[in-house]
């Protein structure tokens, strides 16, 4: 077997994989690979690549839904959706620059394999929630389908939900239907500089908690603001960002009563600001600085009940030091150092009710710490169960999420 | 309704059973009196009735967790039953079974403003929740038409919707964690108070699982704030197609709802003549559109969805002045199913879901079809998600119109899966729908759906019987066949 395979349609995958079980060889399972330094490395010799199942297939803008096969770029999607004046509500982020790999070049299915959003996850929901159906091929070399093209549906057990985040180790997507959303008209964000933590993630907590509907909500240590946006100032303190979007009206109504119900200095960024800010914030653009020589340095991802972030935070920078970012219930940490202080990482997220992906690191560290947060051996013993149905001879992405 | 074939030496065993299980929950927790049993013979699909060999109302996770193993030991099956509200016949007793109810699972445990959430027991109804937070503003978005009585832990069970699921979702949308318990007995925490754990999504698996992969014992429901202001509007069409067209038209501008109602003729009458909510009588179709945010926004919507219905051919447009006149609006389309027990002694609400731009030529074959089978029918319509709810009336005490109604209510929901659409938006499976899965899925779907199962339950002691027209052991399902396509077990008992 050629040391990477790249299916054209369906049936070819099918071929493709029958043929990995035939030979008991596993494959990793990659999109464009944009991400291959995402999860545990996987040890295989042969590379199963999906972009060449491409193309949007049916896209109707007043259902609400697109499908396209499951290598379609996320560019590609994106630009079609534009043209209707819609898009994915989820905002997927381009995580390709964190590793080295060029931007705006990631697949819909690589998204939704390993269940990525972006700031208006507090908003819009996760990938998951947007992901409505799909055609793929498990690692028993048997094509299905699950879901439908409709937004709402109960039919059968959500094996979308499976299958989102689930980093290609139950089955190859071959074809996805997702749920698509009108773009707003305007956006517009509401910045409050130099706070302590604290004060930040209180008025974030506020904002989330209000009526005015925000659709992004961050903060970050001041030093971290020109890398999201040029003209910002590295002032003193942490700089908390709101993001609201909506008609014009709307958005100028919620944004000012929102300064005034928090009181304190502030500054309000323009539409084409806004969405420089928020796509760098979405993409952790800080932490894909100097890529180059940067693809090796760790970068934690932790998953936080909000009103808990500042606490942990204060304990990762005196206990580690580092650089962040929150957004919404997503902190970014990149440890001092080369070190991954993952000891340290893990028990502060997990003593806080949350879990920390190491979603940056050497492929040694990777392989000797592992990438995922451990869980209940009651919830691994199950894990293990699903992996063995969908994937009995272990042919697709073994090891990539977890041993 | 065909049942997996009862084990009698289950049933044999039942007094020692009874034994067993009062030693796990004791006092009146374990029901065995037939007089007391028939409370349970059947959930909200009430043309299906079976009665339990026994219920048992455990009241901990604890004893959850006793009762399952015990179970799991003996080969006894269970079927899970939250507030027995169910629409798809989900908690339809088996009479080897033992219906394990959550009842006695009543208590709010945490509100957590600070976090936005509420971690409840399972059979806390949907609506307390609200009525919990709403001093400080908030609530809990999905609202099913029975949110008064239904419990959060069948909502979990369902994947519950409601009028209002467009903009905010539905139940798997609106959690983040849940306590299970496994056949086995495991109990299992599954997320949170944050989004997003890693490893496989089991909460959004179990969400929607109609009590087939494990019984949830806690759960942690999102909370919102209200929103500052909700409007609504009444309009009427001259036809179906005119509303359907409206409805189209204010997606495509980019408006999403908070809701967007649609009813029929016939569900105009029944409802106005129940309700006296004001609705039009001589509209063909008639929406209602909710819109809700702030008020400048809510405003500025309701003028742009009312300027495209009267390009739309509305005859009827009336925007609520007040509050009670929205509460008007509403109690005529949530008091649908009500009206129509006014007008038959029994009707069944089927639940198919269609791609929205084909609701014109599914509600004539629904016509059509009505006319084949000689009942009548009326149609409520989730119209922003394209979710459908034909009212079918029959009498059940007359078994030739029971069997029509279901021949009738299965033909609907082929033509929704013919014309792009599934089986059901929101009321589940169970056992109403289980024999038309064949109808949306292939074999080798249902089988990599059952390999989930196997995963929870390889023994298939929960609820079998629901969701799948033929059960797989799972050794055979587990093994390998290299020579796709060709079936090794082609002849499997059907029931």
């Amino acid at each position: 077997m050629d040391a990477q395979v790249r299916p054209a349609d369906e049936s070819e995958l099918v071929d493709a994989i029958m043929g990995l079980v035939a030979a008991g060889t596993p494959a990793q399972i990659i999109g464009a690979g944009t991400k291959q330094g995402f999860g545990r490395p996987v040890n295989a010799a042969v590379t199963l690549r999906l972009d060449g199942l491409a193309g949007i297939q049916a896209y109707a803008p007043d259902e609400l839904t697109l499908t396209c096969g499951a290598g379609t770029s996320l560019a590609t999607v994106e630009a079609q959706l534009r043209e209707h004046g819609q898009e994915l509500a989820f905002e997927p982020p381009d995580l390709g620059p964190l590793y080295g790999a060029p931007s705006g070049t990631a697949t819909i299915g690589g998204v939704l394999g390993c269940n990525l959003a972006g700031s208006r996850r507090v908003r819009a929901g996760g990938a998951r929630d947007h992901f409505l159906g799909f055609r793929a091929v498990s690692g028993r070399g048997e094509a299905f389908k699950a879901g439908g093209h409709v937004v709402k549906n109960v039919s059968g057990y959500d094996l979308c939900k499976l299958l989102a985040g689930s980093f290609g180790t139950l089955a190859t997507l071959s074809e996805v239907t997702v749920k698509v959303l009108p773009r707003a008209e305007r956006a517009a964000t509401l910045l409050l500089p130099g706070r302590t933590v604290d004060d930040a993630v209180r008025l974030l907590i506020a904002a989330w908690q209000s009526s005015l509907e925000p659709s992004g909500l961050c903060c970050m240590p001041a030093e971290l603001a020109p890398l999201l946006l040029a003209s910002l100032p590295a002032d003193a303190g942490c700089v908390a960002a709101i993001r609201f979007e909506g008609p014009e009206g709307s958005v100028r109504d919620r944004a000012g009563r929102m300064r005034d119900t928090l009181g304190g200095p502030s500054q309000q960024l323009g539409e084409a600001e806004s969405g420089a800010f928020w796509k760098a914030v979405t993409d952790a653009a800080p932490f894909a600085e100097a890529a180059a020589v940067q693809v090796a340095r760790p970068l934690w991802r932790l998953s936080l009940p909000p009103a808990s972030a500042a606490g942990v935070i204060q304990q990762l920078v005196v206990r580690s030091g580092g650089s962040w970012l929150l957004d919404g219930s997503m902190l970014w940490f990149a440890p001092a150092g080369d070190t991954s202080a993952g000891d340290i990482v893990r028990a502060e997220a997990e003593g806080a009710g949350g879990t920390a992906t190491l979603l940056r690191a050497p492929d040694s560290v990777r392989a000797a710490e592992g990438v995922f947060p451990r869980q209940g051996a009651g919830i691994e013993r199950i894990a293990a169960a699903i992996r063995s149905g969908f994937d009995p001879s272990g042919v697709l992405n073994p090891g990539r999420l977890g041993a | 309704m065909r049942m997996p074939e009862p084990d009698a030496a289950v049933i044999a065993a039942r007094a020692d059973l009874v034994q067993a299980l009062r030693a796990i929950v004791p006092g009146e927790g374990v029901i065995e009196e037939e007089r007391e049993l028939l409370a349970y013979e059947t959930d909200g699909l009430t043309a299906y009735r079976e009665l339990p060999m026994l219920v048992v109302l455990p009241e901990t996770t604890e004893q959850v967790a006793a009762v399952l193993k015990l179970c799991h030991g003996r080969g006894v099956k269970i079927v899970p039953r939250g507030a027995g509200t169910g629409l798809s016949g989900g908690a339809l007793p088996l009479r080897d079974g033992v219906t394990l109810g959550l009842g006695r699972f009543n208590r709010i445990l945490e509100i957590d403003y600070d976090n936005l959430c509420v971690v409840t027991q399972p059979g806390v109804t949907n609506l307390a929740i609200t009525r919990a937070v709403e001093d400080r503003g908030f609530y809990y978005a999905p609202d099913p038409s029975s949110q008064i009585a239904c419990s959060i832990g069948g909502n979990v069970a369902e994947n519950s919707g409601g009028v209002h699921c467009l903009k905010y979702g539905v139940t798997t949308n609106n959690i983040t964690g849940v306590e299970l318990v496994t056949m086995a007995g495991d109990v299992l925490r599954i997320g949170g108070r944050h989004p997003d754990p890693a490893g496989y999504d089991l909460l959004g698996v179990i969400t929607g699982s109609e009590g087939l992969l494990g019984v949830i014992t806690e759960v942690t429901v999102k909370i919102r704030p209200k929103p500052e202001c909700t409007r609504a509007a009444l309009i009427g069409f001259p036809t179906i197609r005119a509303g359907a067209t409206c409805v189209s038209r204010v997606i495509s501008e980019g408006i999403i709802p908070a809701g967007m109602e649609m009813m029929d003729k016939f569900a105009i009458e029944a409802a106005e003549a129940f309700a006296h909510a004001g609705y039009p009588l001589d509209a063909e179709s008639l929406l209602i559109v909710e819109l809700d945010g702030t008020v400048s926004e809510v405003a500025d919507g309701m003028a742009r969805v009312i300027a495209i219905a009267r390009e739309c051919e509305a005859t009827h447009v009336r925007e609520n002045a007040d509050e009670a006149e929205r509460e008007r609006f509403w109690s005529g389309r949530k008091s649908a199913f009500p009206a129509m027990g006014r007008l038959s002694p029994d009707y069944i609400c089927m639940d198919g879901t269609i791609p929205r731009g084909r609701l014109p030529d599914v509600l004539d074959g629904i016509t059509a079809l009505s006319k084949q089978h000689g009942l009548r029918v009326a149609n409520v319509f989730h119209a922003g998600d394209g979710n459908l709810h034909p009212l079918i009336l029959y009498d059940a005490n007359d078994a030739d119109q029971l069997a029509r109604a279901e021949a009738f209510g299965a033909d609907i929901l082929k033509l929704c899966v013919a014309e792009g659409g599934v089986l059901s938006g929101e009321h589940g499976i169970g056992v109403e729908k289980r024999d038309l899965m064949p109808a949306m899925f292939d074999d080798a779907d249902l089988k990599h759906q059952q390999r989930l199962k196997c995963a929870f339950d390889p023994d298939g002691l929960l609820n079998p019987g629901k969701m799948f027209p033929e059960l797989h052991r799972c050794a055979e399902l587990g093994k390998m066949h290299v020579h796709h396509g060709k079936l090794p077990f082609p002849h499997l008992p059907r029931f």
